[in-house]
């Protein structure tokens, strides 16, 4: 009895573990496909490839000003905060914008410099407009 | 009884099978509906080579000792992440400046590269500085890629 009683615990762990790494994998595939909602993921890929072109044609000690509406729209809808879109990691020479729920895009720069005074204004130069600032100093 | 089990074990195989097999159709059916990412390599390569050889005019990069990452304020742990290249050669000597990715030179260089996403992007031409001319190829193979945030 002992013996039948084991496959049968056997046979159900397997399962679980199934039905465990079927959820995983539902859950994640859900979340990928929620980042392409309201083109999230492009809006994101095109901001973060954009922003640090600017980067690596800037000077240090220039101030920057980019209008971010379209991103801003797109991010707000999807629960994000304005300080949560656009990520400076100096560390790494990185841009990350993120636009969707967990994740983002994230891009490299080369241009040796430090981002400081990030921001995004809502509104900011007309009613209906948001502008992301950032400050652009040289890396010592 | 225990081998009732093993037939269980057994179809971990079959499930992870299945599992690539719909995870490779959703990423398929994504990709095929919202296309691919934001082309952006070409522009990099370019701005790459707006910034070196604005730098190149102003110093001797074939100088015994030149510290080409301080002196032009490019960041060495972003060119040095294996996706891209620089490429000066003096077309006089034959001298040659080459930092990154070495086999982007022959890749740029395919005629069937020009249109093969597969292929890294790439800026070349001529640049005379003095009396010398020297050929050029800045190449990029950054696409960007998913953070968790």
């Amino acid at each position: 009895m002992d013996k039948r009683g084991s496959a049968g615990d056997n046979v159900l762990t397997w399962n679980t573990s199934y039905f465990i790494l079927g959820v995983l994998f539902f859950i994640l595939a859900f979340f990928w496909i929620v980042g392409f909602q309201d083109g999230a993921a492009r809006w994101g890929d095109f901001y973060a490839k954009e922003i640090s072109g600017i980067i690596d044609l800037a000077q240090p000690e220039q101030d920057i000003w980019l209008d971010v509406t379209p991103a801003t729209r797109i991010g707000l809808k999807n629960g994000k905060l304005l300080s949560e879109m656009f990520i400076f990691n100096n560390e790494d020479h990185s841009v990350s914008v993120s636009l969707g729920p967990k994740r983002g895009n994230r891009f490299f720069y080369f241009n040796k410099v430090k981002i400081v005074d990030v921001r995004v204004e809502a509104p900011s130069g007309s009613a209906t407009t948001n502008r992301l600032h950032f400050k652009i100093v040289e890396e010592k | 009884m225990n081998n009732r089990g093993t037939g269980e074990a057994l179809m971990f195989f079959a499930f992870m099978f299945l599992i690539l097999i719909i995870a490779a159709g959703i990423v398929f059916g994504v990709s095929s509906f919202y296309g691919k990412g934001y082309e952006f390599r070409h522009v990099e390569a370019q701005l790459l080579r707006d910034n070196v050889l604005g730098c190149f005019s102003n110093n001797d990069f074939f100088e015994q000792g030149f510290d080409f990452y301080a002196t032009c304020k490019i960041n060495e742990g972003v060119i040095g992440s294996d996706k891209y290249l620089i490429y000066i050669r003096n077309l006089k000597d034959e001298g040659v400046f080459s930092i990154g990715v070495a086999d982007y030179l022959n890749q740029c260089s395919f005629r069937g590269a020009e249109g093969n996403d597969d292929f890294p992007k790439c800026a070349n031409g001529t640049f005379t500085k003095g009396n010398d001319n020297f050929y050029y190829v800045f190449g990029s193979n950054q696409r960007g890629g998913g953070v968790l945030t």
